[in-house]
């Protein structure tokens, strides 16, 4: 098990490698601390650590903290880094999926069983496989293409049967494909495209693109630049999506019925992954550029707080099931490794924070134990 | 080089077609506003949901036969209750076949078609489609050609559970798919250059030629003799004379024939002389020729021979090969009968092979221990102020360039480092008047990468001139200096950038090169004399003038000379030499990961490194072919150098190998007792403990140094190995 960043602290510092950690990440383990360990459930999480080639399955109990519990090896290659991008937990917590991004070209998806975290099965996908979205019954997956870098040509959507692991059909749809999310009744995908500005639906019975939605600002020369696409839950399930427009600092809330751009909230700079809490209410944006996440209460449409996170480079973020915590991967840069912050989503507080692999970014909450009970 | 123009066309103006077609309906407002530059034309921006799949046009596979959906299993869409009818998926044509580069439109030119269990088709099931190979690829509803080989259509239709309950299963189908080169325009018969003889056999090669004049690899010949009686001839081309007289031979390729005269004689020979060494040592080339002599002691002129080789020792391997040619040459010591072969008439020469004795001892010079992060790739040059250095980059999140004083090479001193937003610097060179270094970026933070220059005036010292990004954000892996040019190896767009650092505040792109083919990965670059040697993955190694100007290129517009690809791919780097016999090779290294001998690592299957180092005959640069192969065969061959006949091979986990390359090479170097020495590059205090993992090597100053990803720089010399004493 790794140190906790706060006791670790000290000796990161010294060889002057840390940079500038939140003043508030000191005060706050002793608060933490003071909670009653033995009613604490305990929450687990998977996060990609894209250049170290590592995932981490970190477990965070109120009261006695975080700690990794494992770091996996992956990757094929001693000599490259393979690119561990992309992290998605089965519905039911059985499994969880990596996407390989690098690649030779053509990226990798792996399939690990949960727990064990034994691999199950690898499939060739397409060019810097990225994030992915899992049908509710745990059938398909859907890894966004995102390829990244070079000519700006169109990309794909791969569908993989995941009991197989058979990739069975590829849909093309746009300019850097990102943010794969299935919506909760499962019949319909949703992506977003950094380059074409669009906002792309797949019918998932056809698996074909049933809709394509432009999210440029609505005047101006701003650029939306969209990274993510989160469908609404609870009261909003099926109903909205809401884009993370990573360029002019905005999340776009549209309505999937009548396409039309129901609200917008302004988020600071470089809003990049969402995640709504399980009752539909929150919705938690990671800010890229600003080093923290801001937190939207969907009723109100009121930025409920903003929290600084422990290390540049803000990546993703995951909600517990019971919506009391998010958990914020957070890149850094260089040679510094990245952080897992737990962030108090009632007091708006980062209430811990843990030393990772290098480049956090790719991040699913795994389970919840006892209390609470079961996967997610 | 446009392989795929005609089918990147039409895959294009379809794309196009489909996306403008489907934004029928405006939603946000009457009049968006433009999307933001760049977006090609095939990424048309949208307005709206598209036609619904209700409403498009029927699927491709619809045929005759409409089947209701299953009453039972409630709750399925139509398409998946359909499915489970299903019993077979076919495509029509059952084996499609499509050339290189050239492109088939599904549901025109292959169509896929469900059959029920009495064989009907079935109408109204989904069929999904794909190809994972390297042969092919599915794209926008077009089967692609890339390269000649075999490959399969997947088809998979979704079918409830058994019972009926729980989600839709998918079911799996498959079509071959065979990638086939361009078609075959003429049949040539080569002259075997022989006379006919009875009782003597001959194999004689046709040639397929497609439009651009090029021999196509995978064609079925079949060969047909007019006078059976007089001459046969089998499926391979092998002539067998039996009566004199005149025949002609036959060779017809995909309707089209060639053919060839010959007269069949009475067979003058009567013995057969062969001359050549009658020693050697392993690994030596040795020349042997044979003479077909009549029954007066005249030589028999254009008399057919081939020749063979036998042992004295019963093993399952020979331990030594002759070629067609009279090429011998012995992997084990011992004593060989080389036989020249002229019908039932031969000749024979006994030849001793004795050891190599090349043989030499590596002594450690230094060490200069990288513990805290990998070492990648190094540069050793006598800097400005006459002292000598080396650059090392280190790899996955090291961040930095480490400069070392190996002016005394017993103690490497590290005397700054450069540190940059990256995460591997993987490539580090230095321009010939060690004014300038350049290293590679991969890992930004911002994920803008490129290339950071480098002010070396005070070389121990390296001060960051320019930090270069535009168009090779996606990542530099390699780069190679010639002149004020470099040569840079662009992740994103897997082609060959050639920037400008004459003023090394101030890079600009002054030209681009690469090809065109689908799942092309592009990995490193030489240039030596006019000729840059680039190594393209899966496609090969590519020869391109750069200046040469036999071929018409230029430093910044580079003209294709020639390319090798192999059954291996995984082509990583070629080196070209040339020996002190005056042989010139081209040395190309694989490096393979996964695969099913490679070494577990981590737990997983199929992991570890492998690939060897092929050895090209780089004589005609116009016509590379590959004559022999250095393999070790538990390992994985990485960046190697060669001077004064010494090849010197940074063998990942088999450490530095020094290889004997100097004469004509034949076979397996590895297996001839041509290493010279071995040197595992790994320590108890490196990153990994242990653990050789050896990155690159260059010869410097009588030193080899070495940069090994777990151990960081070393610094050995080669001695003649010292015999142990008699005791």
């Amino acid at each position: 098990m790794k140190r906790r960043i706060g006791a670790a602290l000290a000796g990161v510092l010294a060889v002057g490698l840390a940079g500038a950690l939140p003043a508030v990440l000191a005060g706050i383990l002793p608060a933490a601390a003071g909670l009653a360990a033995q009613e604490s459930p305990t929450y687990r999480v998977y996060v990609a650590n894209e250049s170290s080639d590592l995932v981490s399955r970190v477990a965070f109990t109120p009261g006695e903290g975080v700690v990794v519990e494992r770091e996996i090896a992956v990757g094929l290659m001693p000599g490259d880094n393979d690119g561990a991008h992309g992290l998605s937990v089965s519905p039911d917590g059985r499994y969880w999926y990596l996407t390989i991004a690098h690649g030779t070209p053509y990226g990798y998806l792996w399939k690990f069983h949960a727990g064990p975290d034994t691999l199950v099965a690898r499939t060739r996908l397409g060019l810097f496989p990225a994030t992915m979205g899992i049908t509710p019954d745990g059938q398909f997956l859907l890894a966004a293409n995102f390829n990244l870098h070079g000519d700006m040509v169109p990309s794909d959507i791969s569908v993989v049967y995941t009991p197989d692991m058979v990739e069975v059909t590829r849909i093309r749809t746009c300019l850097m494909p990102h943010g794969s999310r299935v919506r909760p009744d499962g019949a319909r995908q949703y992506s977003a495209c950094m380059h074409s500005e669009q906002l792309v639906e797949i019918d998932m019975e056809s698996f074909e693109v049933s809709s394509r939605f432009d999210v440029s600002p609505p005047a101006g020369d701003a650029v939306c630049s969209p990274t993510w696409v989160e469908p609404g839950l609870g009261p909003r399930a099926n109903r909205v999506v809401y884009v993370a427009c990573n360029r002019n600092g905005e999340v776009i809330e549209v309505d999937t019925g009548r396409w039309e751009v129901s609200r917008r909230f302004a988020t600071g700079q470089g809003p990049y992954n969402l995640e709504a809490t399980a009752d539909g209410e929150r919705l938690i944006a990671t800010l890229k550029g600003e080093q923290a996440i801001a937190v939207f209460d969907l009723a109100s449409g009121r930025e409920l707080g903003r929290v600084e996170t422990s290390r540049p480079v803000t990546h993703g973020v995951v909600a517990s099931p019971d919506g009391r915590y998010a958990f914020v991967s957070n890149e850094s840069v260089g040679s510094v490794r990245g952080t897992l912050d737990v962030i108090d989503l009632d007091a708006l507080e980062l209430v811990d924070s843990i030393e990772l692999g290098h480049q956090s970014g790719g991040i699913d909450f795994w389970s919840v134990t006892p209390a609470g009970g079961g996967a997610r | 080089m446009l392989r795929f123009s005609a089918g990147i066309l039409a895959v294009s103006f379809l794309f196009a077609g489909c996306v403008v077609g489907g934004a029928s309906r405006a939603t946000v407002d009457s009049s968006p506003p433009p999307p933001p530059a760049p977006t090609p034309e095939a990424d048309t921006p949208p307005a709206g949901p598209e036609e619904s799949p209700e409403a498009a046009a029927p699927d491709s596979a619809a045929t005759e036969v409409a089947v209701e959906p299953l009453a039972a299993a409630p709750g399925y869409p139509p398409a998946v209750l359909i499915g489970a009818r299903v019993d077979d998926v076919r495509t029509e044509p059952g084996e499609i076949v499509v050339e290189v580069g050239d492109s088939l439109a599904m549901g025109e030119d292959v169509e896929m078609v469900a059959y029920d269990a009495a064989g009907n088709p079935v109408r109204g099931v989904r069929i999904l489609a794909n190809i994972e190979s390297r042969f092919a690829v599915l794209e926008e509803g077009h089967i692609m050609g890339v390269s000649e080989g075999e490959a399969e259509l997947r088809m998979a239709i979704r079918i409830p559970p058994p019972g009926g309950t729980g989600p839709p299963e998918i079911r799996t189908f498959s079509a071959p798919l065979s990638v086939v080169g361009p078609p075959v325009v003429a049949v040539e018969i080569v002259d075997p250059g022989v006379r006919f003889f009875t009782g003597s056999m001959v194999q004689v090669e046709a040639r397929a030629l497609t439009e651009d004049g090029s021999v196509r690899k995978s064609v079925a010949v079949t060969w047909t003799s007019n006078r059976r009686r007089l001459a046969t001839v089998d499926a391979l081309g092998f002539v067998r004379g039996i009566r004199p007289g005149a025949v002609t031979l036959t060779a017809a390729v995909e309707g089209l024939e060639a053919s060839y005269s010959f007269e069949v004689e009475e067979n003058p020979v009567a013995s057969v002389g062969i001359e050549g060494p009658s020693r050697g040592r392993t690994g030596d080339v040795l020349r042997y020729s044979a003479v077909a002599l009549d029954s007066d002691g005249e030589a028999v002129e254009g008399a057919p021979m081939d020749f063979s080789v036998s042992s004295f020792e019963t093993r399952a391997d020979m331990g030594a090969s002759v070629y067609p040619d009279g090429a011998f040459v012995a992997e084990r010591p011992g004593l060989y009968r080389v036989t020249a072969n002229a019908g039932a008439l031969t000749g024979q020469v006994l030849v001793e092979v004795v050891e190599r004795g090349v043989e030499h001892d590596v002594i450690v010079t230094g060490h200069g221990l990288v513990a805290d992060r990998p070492t990648s790739d190094l540069w050793a040059f006598t800097g400005a102020d006459g002292r000598d250095y080396v650059y090392t980059g280190t790899h996955l999140v090291g961040q930095r360039m480490l400069a070392w004083d190996v002016t005394n090479p017993a103690n490497p001193v590290l005397t700054d480092f450069v540190e940059v937003d990256a995460r591997v610097v993987n490539d580090v060179k230095v321009n010939r008047n060690a004014t300038v270094a350049v290293i590679t970026r991969e890992g930004a933070s911002d994920r803008r990468n490129g290339i950071v220059v480098l002010d070396i005036t005070d070389p121990a010292h390296p001060v960051i001139a320019d930090t270069y990004t535009n168009e090779l954000t996606g990542g530099v892996h390699n780069v190679f200096f010639s002149g004020d040019l470099l040569y840079a190896i662009h992740n994103g767009t897997l082609d060959v950038h050639i920037l400008d650092v004459s003023d090394p505040t101030d890079v600009e792109e002054v030209g681009r090169w690469g090809i065109d083919s689908p799942g092309k990965y592009l990995h490193d670059i030489w240039v030596v004399d006019g000729l840059a040697y680039v190594s393209y993955w899966n496609d090969g190694v590519y020869i391109l003038d750069v200046g040469d100007g036999r071929w018409g290129g230029t430093p910044t517009e580079p003209v294709e000379v020639s390319s090798f690809a192999y059954e291996e791919g995984n082509t990583h780097f070629a080196f070209p030499y040339t020996n002190a016999d005056g042989h010139r090779y081209l040395f190309v290294g694989d490096e393979i990961f996964d695969c099913e001998d490679c070494i577990s690592r981590n737990g997983h299957p199929g992991d570890g490194s492998r690939g060897f180092v092929h050895i090209l005959d780089l004589e005609d640069p116009e016509n590379l072919r590959e004559v022999a192969r250095y393999e070790v065969p538990e390992a994985g061959a990485h960046n190697l150098w060669i001077e004064d006949d010494r090849m010197y091979v940074a063998y990942y986990q088999a450490g530095l190998r020094v290889v004997d390359v100097s004469g004509e090479l034949r076979g397996d170097l590895y297996r001839q007792g041509r290493e010279m020495a071995w040197f595992p590059t790994g320590t108890p205090d490196g990153h990994v403990v242990n653990s050789p993992m050896a990155w690159g090597p260059q010869p410097f100053k009588g030193h080899v140094f070495v940069s090994d990803l777990n151990s960081g720089l070393w610094v050995v010399r080669l001695e003649p190995k010292q015999k142990a004493p008699v005791s």
